[in-house]
């Protein structure tokens, strides 16, 4: 059937409901423009940080890929290329290094194949230009500008040829006339030479081999869990030298996409309970309004249309404002939070701030729905208002009219013998519509939490994110020229008298001096020969077997360190340490706890075992120490890593072994962390010392202060978050406690007229709102603290404990209660200017 | 080009096609629907249908021809109607033109006979005889008004004046007939009562209700006429002392022909007051009774201010 | 003979109010001819104004059938009902409830245009001009007296040319005198506009503005007093 053309009504109506209803609507307006405006810049900043980064990392790694592995077997490459997950791989070949040219002698850039997928696919994003072509016949080569300075060969161009010497896979040295097909710039390994397939098949290297293969992978997700790469990792079998390598673009996406969600849900939900409450209070106040509409012959189908075109016409201009005032704040605001998120501006280029219309159509559709969602309940409701309800002679408050209201008011009132009756009116009117109390709570709650969850996560930026000095230390002081090659440099800063020193400066409270010597590990047949196979096998791209005879004859050759760590230290490295140290025979210097390099050898297969070292140069004197265990604890390797184990005992042991021993580092542990004071008192000892420039430290105040500087104006932003979603929550509130002031002006009259005082009303009000205040702050503790703490562990890589802020805690719950109060008192006042008791308790009656 | 690529366009473009009939066709359904509630609207108000579109094949051109027959149809009866009527009322001033003379013929006689010495007993008959003629007389004069105002011949012409002009002449027309019974005549106004009305038939209306007080009044009794002006209205109230109208009788006593039980002896044929009502309706006012058994009765007239 | 505009067969309503059921309507058989103006008059919680309720549609029946000019109301949904009272009824309130955002003429031509009717300003004007409220036009319903609103309700409900009002103690928040004015105008424009009328009140001088009174008392209707006036 043909429907009746009867919508102009609906229009006008519209229109004059919104003019007369400002104050609801601007809130409403507000409270949509505050969303939008939320929605829009989180989606700018999620959409601006995820391009960033993608620039970023292109730039960072010379390509576009997820991850890199090195060596790629057959196998492996048929795997990649079925799995329907991987976009493109590509393959590049290391096939020689370039040693010298004709006009340098010291060159070192690698020759490299890269495959069509990789130069045409992977490798494009991150290069600016190329001029020439990709090299085909064997003799040509495709450099940069940078690339040919570095040769010294600076101002060749295409065509042009050179002589260089390179080392093929046999390790043979070849003279080679090379030609210039092409240049290129951009981002990159620029040193290189690339060159043809020709090229690479003829260079005795294969890409199956650890030193030659990179095969690049670019993942269809941009996101992937660690759990995910793992798996990933897990089924391609990786050989025991080959290696897969994930960059830090897809594990790092996550969090901060998690998160972004996170922001854009609560956005939607504040929104949302507001728009649900204002609109839900406006129809149950009107219930009379509807109820007329309907006896005056209003169809179910126009009040739907009638209030949906109020929406449609708020909620078209408050994303309007919104989507206006996130570009205006996105200009200014999004390169710092860009920035903070972790993007440098130094590789990815300034931070440029795109407006996509998919942003726009993200926001509005976002805001549309929950704009949709949120009036739908009182839609509904205003739909089944009953007709009889506008007869009624007089207003009807609330939604249960007859027996219901009676029977519960005789419940409550037998329930509520006890407190003081102006707490139990308080009680009850927030008990009278339970679910309305809920939803304002709760919408407080939300913006109060996202303060909570920011404050916290944003005031532990430091401590999960340093990362931190062996032992939690404040400050760890290294001798650095006990790393030098050449022995006849190495000089004892850390000495006893230095030590003594800084013992004696107030502020310090321990100092672990960490002693070494130089040792050498005989080769024997049981642990000796055990360590040096795993270790070739892991890391050296010569068998063993070659070198085994050198080992036996000369140890030397193989130098290597033994570590003394104080009786203080020792809890920690029974902490590092994957078995159960014996601390009697360690600090007798009976056994020993070896640096695992990360060999693939077990506690089991090693513990129980004896090590003999040798001193270094006096390989007579010679003391074996039973393994109590292995650690991965990189502080212990000491100031060079040698191929035979790393052994850490006891101070005293290692004095007694060896004569040449000497302080390699201290760590320091103040009274107080971070007391910047004792922090100055050591550095200028260091500086007092003549050798001074050979000192290096590493300390935790400049650990935090570096984070304090990345995160920017992170802080101010984070606030600025929780102010919106907390000004939503309290508009929620001020048009909630205004409405139900309104509606209970008259029964506010009629008490006023028993004798209620002006003071006893506002104690009243001000209860009320103390309960607000009270349940929103508890739905924060509970809830809000469990959430923070969900988001918090997930970012905690350093594993601090938990703990939130106190500063901001107190200042919110300050805040809040403040706003609380105030709100019913300012309406209460507002309502009181509006005429006598007798005016107010008649004034109900009229239209 | 893509098979897809063309298929989408093709299927867009007769979306695009179907959406922009579907307005149309919307379009001139409203106008269709307007037009034909105009049309109707006029023919209810029997005036002439605007003749869009007769003579076009359209289905406007071919209902609104319908609608032209059928207002044709209704002008032709409502036609006959009034012929009818017109007929009635000729009929009826017939009747009383016709009964005229006789009536005053047998008045006539009726004088001379009783100018003649009677026996006691016939002079009672002659006397009941004169009462009869005169009613008949009254009666005809009433029917003859009755059917010019009910046929809408006669028109009320609503002119400013004062109101007190048009109670002034009926107060003075009951004068002696109320002197006759003894009855206290008042009226209570102050200052003027100037409104739209008509004239005549107001004074007409006003002397019908006079006329019923002073009949349904014993004598000794006393009228009050009232004039008042309301927000609204202006009241003319005529309150006797007489024996009043039972509760459940006082919606009935403004119908025609309607009497009393206990008073058909009286004179009055029960049409005074259904003259009133219809004068006090047609001057867009209304009449009302306020009244208890035997605690007299007021009856007001409400004529509109404005 | 006139229609039969207005018919209840067996009309009864009983509601749950606690352990006990209250007898609103108890059997009414009650009918009522065109352009007639019937007063129902009863004490409080009689039933009259659920009565009136029922013929409104605004209220559904636990038994018995409601016809309103030959329309059975008992089969008709939630959207019928309205659109048969946006077309069949008027009605008018003791507490007014006009629109507030809208001004008076758009509360009167409110019924009109949302059936999406053209308006019919001539039609609308005279009605109007007949209840005093031409220099009102702009004027919102807060701004006007008790007499006033109710002045625009009976506007209203006649401006749709519905047949039936339906006025529930239309005077019931006017002093005696602006009282006394809106129900002569009710009477005035119910004549003028041919126009069915049904009146609740408690009041008997009301009540004998009426052509017919009809008293009911705990929900059943005690004397008829149809007069059988006339015209």
């Amino acid at each position: 059937m043909l429907a009746n053309n009867n919508r102009g009504i609906i229009r006008r109506m519209a229109k004059s409901a919104l003019k007369n209803n400002r104050g609801r609507n601007l809130i409403v307006f507000l409270a949509i423009l505050l969303s939008a405006f939320m929605l829009f810049s989180i989606f700018t900043v999620g959409i601006t940080y995820f391009k960033m980064n993608r620039i970023q990392n292109i730039r960072l790694n010379g390509g576009e890929y997820d991850a890199v592995m090195y060596g790629i077997t057959e196998e492996q490459r048929e795997k990649c290329e079925s799995d329907s997950e991987i976009k493109t791989t590509g393959t590049v070949a290391v096939s020689g290094y370039i040693e010298s040219t004709g006009n340098d002698s010291t060159v070192d850039a690698s020759c490299i194949w890269a495959d069509e997928t990789y130069w045409n696919e992977i490798m494009a994003p991150a290069r600016d230009w190329v001029k020439g072509k990709y090299p085909s016949a064997e003799n040509e080569v495709m450099m940069t500008e940078e690339g040919l300075q570095a040769a010294g060969l600076e101002g060749l161009g295409i065509g042009d040829t050179f002589t260089a010497g390179y080392r093929d896979g046999e390790g043979s040295l070849i003279t080679k006339e090379f030609t210039i097909s092409g240049l290129w710039d951009g981002y990159g390994v620029k040193s290189a030479l690339y060159v043809s397939e020709a090229f690479y098949e003829a260079s005795g290297y294969d890409i199956s081999e650890v030193r030659c293969g990179r095969y690049y992978l670019d993942f269809d997700r941009w996101i992937m869990t660690a759990d995910e790469q793992n798996a990933f990792t897990e089924s391609l079998n990786l050989g025991k030298q080959q290696a897969l390598y994930f960059t830090g673009n897809m594990g790092y996406s996550l969090p901060v996409f998690l998160g972004l969600g996170g922001l854009i849900f609560v956005t939607c939900l504040c929104a949302y309970l507001l728009i649900y409450n204002i609109m839900y209070l406006s129809v149950a106040g009107n219930v009379r309004y509807y109820g007329l509409l309907q006896t005056v012959g209003m169809t179910g189908t126009q009040i739907r249309a009638l209030l949906g075109r109020q929406m449609t016409l708020v909620g078209g201009a408050g994303i309007t404002a919104g989507i206006l005032l996130g570009s205006a704040v996105s200009f200014v605001l999004l390169p710092s939070v860009i920035r903070a998120l972790g993007i440098r501006t130094g590789t990815a280029g300034a931070v440029e701030v795109t407006f996509q219309p998919a942003v726009i159509l993200l926001t509005v559709l976002f805001v549309a729905f929950t704009v949709y969602v949120g009036s739908r309940k009182p839609v509904k409701l205003a739909v089944s208002v009953s007709p009889v309800e506008a007869a009624g002679y007089r207003p009807v408050y609330g939604g249960n009219p007859g027996g219901r209201t009676k029977a519960k008011a005789a419940k409550r009132h037998r329930r509520g013998r006890r407190g003081s009756v102006v707490f139990r009116m308080a009680l009850d009117q927030i008990r009278k519509d339970k679910k309305k109390s809920a939803v304002i709570m709760v919408s407080m709650a939300a913006g109060l939490s996202v303060f909570l969850c920011m404050s916290t996560i944003l005031e532990s930026q430091a401590a999960r994110t340093i990362v931190t000095n062996h032992m939690n230390t404040d400050l760890v002081i290294s001798n650095d020229t006990l790393k030098k090659e050449d022995p006849a440099e190495h000089k004892d800063l850390i000495t006893e008298d230095f030590l003594s020193e800084l013992t004696g400066i107030s502020g310090v409270e321990t100092v672990y001096p960490m002693i070494y010597g130089q040792i050498t590990v005989p080769w024997e047949p049981d642990f000796a020969e055990m360590w040096m196979k795993e270790f070739y096998a892991m890391w050296m791209d010569i068998p063993y077997e070659n070198e085994r005879e050198e080992y036996q004859q000369y140890p030397e050759n193989f130098g290597s360190v033994i570590v003394g760590i104080s009786r203080e230290e020792l809890p920690y490295l029974q902490e590092v340490t994957d078995m159960e140290i014996d601390t009697d025979a360690f600090l007798s210097g009976e056994t020993c706890v070896i640096y695992r390099n990360g060999l693939d050898l077990t506690s089991e297969d090693v513990v129980g075992k004896n090590v003999t070292c040798a001193e270094y140069g006096h390989s007579e004197n010679q003391r074996t120490f039973q393994i109590a265990g292995m650690t991965n604890e990189g502080y212990y390797i000491g100031p060079v890593l040698g191929f035979p184990p790393t052994v850490i005992v006891c101070a005293t042991a290692v004095e007694e072994f060896v004569s040449d021993y000497s302080v390699f580092q201290a760590g320091v542990k103040y009274t107080r962390e971070y007391d910047e004071e004792t922090e100055n008192e050591i550095l200028s000892l260091i500086q007092s010392s003549p050798d001074a420039r050979d000192f290096s430290w590493e300390s935790k105040l400049e650990s935090l202060r570096e984070v304090e500087r990345a995160q920017g104006s992170m802080p101010q932003i984070g606030a600025g978050i929780a102010l919106i979603l907390a000004l939503i929550g309290i508009l929620n509130y001020v048009n909630t406690v205004t409405g139900n002031i309104q509606s209970r002006q008259m029964e506010l009259a009629v008490l006023e007229s028993i004798g209620m005082t002006d003071r006893q009303r506002n104690r009243m009000l001000v209860t009320e709102g103390m309960i607000f205040a009270a349940g929103s702050l508890f739905i924060t503790g509970t809830v809000g603290v469990a959430v923070t703490y969900a988001v918090y562990q997930s970012m905690n890589y350093m594993l601090v404990p938990f703990e939130v802020p106190a500063g901001p805690v107190v200042g919110m719950t300050v805040f809040i209660i403040a706003v609380c109060a105030a709100v019913p008192l300012l309406a209460g006042a507002k309502m009181i200017r509006k005429g006598s008791v007798v005016e107010r308790i008649r004034g109900m009656s009229g239209a | 080009m893509d098979w897809t690529v063309i298929i989408a366009v093709c299927a867009l473009a007769a979306a695009a096609v179907q959406t922009w009939r579907m307005r149309k066709l919307k379009k001139d359904v409203y106008e269709f629907t307007n037009s034909l509630e105009r049309n109707m609207d006029a023919v209810i108000l029997g005036e002439k249908p605007e003749p869009a579109g007769e003579t076009e094949d359209s289905l406007l051109g071919r209902v609104n021809e319908k609608l032209d027959r059928t207002a044709h149809v209704l002008e032709r009866k409502e036609q006959e109607i009034r012929e009818n009527k017109e007929e009635m009322k000729e009929l009826i001033s017939d009747i009383s033109h016709q009964t005229k003379t006789p009536i005053a013929n047998q008045k006539i006689y009726l004088e001379i006979l009783k100018s003649r010495s009677l026996p006691e007993e016939e002079r009672k008959f002659v006397e009941k005889l004169e009462h009869q003629a005169d009613r008949l007389d009254f009666l005809f004069k009433s029917m003859v008004k009755m059917s010019r105002l009910e046929t809408g011949v006669i028109q009320i012409r609503k002119e400013n004046s004062d109101l007190m002009d048009a109670v002034g002449r009926a107060v003075s027309a009951v004068v002696p007939a109320a002197e006759k019974k003894k009855l206290r005549l008042s009226v209570e106004a102050d200052g003027r009562y100037v409104l739209p009305h008509d004239r005549k038939w107001t004074e007409e209306a006003v002397y019908n209700l006079l006329d019923n007080s002073v009949k349904y009044t014993e004598s000794g009794g006393s009228i009050v006429i009232r004039l008042k002006k309301g927000e609204i209205f202006t009241e003319i109230h005529v309150e006797d002392t007489g024996k009043g109208i039972a509760v459940e009788r006082q919606a009935q006593i403004f119908t025609r022909f309607y009497r009393e039980p206990e008073v058909h002896d009286k004179e009055g044929v029960g049409i005074g007051l259904y003259l009133t009502r219809k004068i006090a309706w047609l001057q867009g006012g209304y009449v009302e009774v306020r009244s208890e058994e035997g605690k007299g009765a007021d009856f007001c007239i409400f004529l509109p201010n404005g | 003979m006139k229609n039969q505009i207005v018919k209840t067969e067996g009309l009864k309503k009983y509601y749950r109010l606690g352990e006990n059921t209250v007898k609103a309507l108890d059997g009414v058989d009650f009918t009522v001819k065109e352009r007639e103006f019937v007063a129902i008059i009863g004490r409080s919680g009689s039933g009259k104004s659920t009565l009136l309720h029922m013929i409104g549609g605004l209220d559904t029946p636990t038994a018995g059938e409601v016809y309103v000019d030959g329309r059975k109301l008992s089969g008709m949904n939630r959207e019928q009902l309205a659109v048969f009272r946006r077309r069949k009824v008027g009605f008018i309130f003791q507490n007014y409830n006009l629109v507030p955002d809208l001004n008076v003429y758009d509360n009167v031509v409110l019924p009109v245009e949302l059936d999406g009717k053209r308006v019919d300003r001539k039609y609308v004007g005279e009605i109007l001009e007949l209840l005093q409220l031409e220099t009102k036009l702009e004027a919102l319903p807060g701004m006007l007296s008790g007499g006033q609103q109710q002045r625009v309700a009976i506007a209203r409900a006649v401006a749709a040319k519905p047949g039936i009002i339906l006025a529930d103690e239309p005077t019931g928040n006017l002093d005696t005198a602006s009282g006394h004015d809106v129900m002569g105008l009710l009477k005035v424009a119910a004549k003028q506009f041919q126009q069915t009328v049904i009146l609740i009140t408690h009041d008997r001088d009301i009540a004998q503005m009426a052509d017919r009174i009809v008293h009911i008392e705990d929900g059943r209707i005690v004397k008829a007093g149809d007069f059988h006036a006339g015209k």
